[in-house]
């Protein structure tokens, strides 16, 4: 099978593909939760503003987690203040993407959560994207270590403008 | 870093709240939660730390005992030392009542 490659430097600005902007932000300290509600993870948050309403976004995420025995943990990509990328069946656990930690190794483990979301905002204003949590339990989600004094890690969101 | 959500959890088992940066100036109450006072976070810290060092410690104790576990079995007699060794481990927590004292543990050499 033939493969085509589309190299978008040679592409003229506006053509359908070309990556036109990058953004990222990198989270590298500590937040934990026990919110049952979504909450903002704060400082992982990244604004863009499309050059043309047509255009598309390509949302990139990793978050890394922790979170106690037995609790799903929700992340929930939001842009501005609508919940976006989510399941749609009317269940207890819906979002973006979730962790579940059981047993002893609940203490210790880093979840590692990607995602990435194409998503069509429509709008040439600035728009935020970032990224919500919950824990079902009310238990703590430990974002960027594991419970315990001995770990950093770090968690980040990406955007890239490309043209629609 | 995570003392300041362990030290609210032993405070109110059912808190629900965000720190960001293991700030104490950044906590954030959620769903009705009433604040708890940040003198009585700190104070609980040293609790949380012992309690996080004895974790710790009791991890490393079991992974050692788990390691000679097989010259336990019935079909096996374990030398002196190795019944010493094993007791040293299992009694290894006993009187830590400070980090302090955690922290001048030294684990017992395997035989």
């Amino acid at each position: 099978m033939a493969l085509t490659y589309l190299k978008s430097r040679g592409l003229a600005s506006g053509v359908g593909g070309k990556v036109l902007q990058v953004v990222s932000t990198t989270k590298t300290d500590s937040f934990n939760s026990s919110s049952t509600s979504l909450v903002d993870i704060t400082g992982l948050s990244v604004s863009i503003t499309p050059s043309s309403a047509s255009n598309k976004i390509l949302v990139f995420g990793s978050i890394a987690s922790n979170t106690v025995n037995g609790a799903i943990i929700h992340f929930q990509l939001v842009r501005g203040s609508t919940e976006i990328a989510k399941g749609t069946n009317a269940y207890t656990y819906v979002g973006t993407i979730g962790t579940y930690m059981e047993g002893a190794s609940a203490n210790y483990n880093i979840a590692n959560n990607s995602f990435h979301f194409y998503d069509s905002p429509s709008s040439t204003s600035s728009t935020t994207y970032k990224i919500q949590t919950k824990n079902n339990t009310g238990g703590t989600t430990y974002i960027n270590n594991r419970g315990t004094n001995d770990s950093s890690f770090i968690s980040t969101i990406t955007v890239v403008e490309i043209a629609g | 870093m995570t003392d300041i959500a362990k030290a609210i959890k032993s405070i109110n088992k059912l808190a629900e709240f965000s720190v960001n940066a293991d700030d104490i100036n950044q906590i954030t109450w959620h769903n009705g939660t009433t604040p708890i006072s940040k003198q009585d976070i700190l104070d609980m810290l040293p609790q949380v730390e012992l309690d996080m060092a004895l974790e710790s410690l009791r991890t490393k104790r079991n992974a050692l005992l788990t390691e000679t576990d097989y010259l336990a079995l019935s079909d096996n007699t374990m030398t002196e030392e190795v019944k010493t060794y094993r007791q040293k481990l299992r009694d290894i927590t006993e009187g830590l009542t400070t980090l302090a004292k955690v922290k001048k543990v030294k684990l017992p050499t395997k035989p």
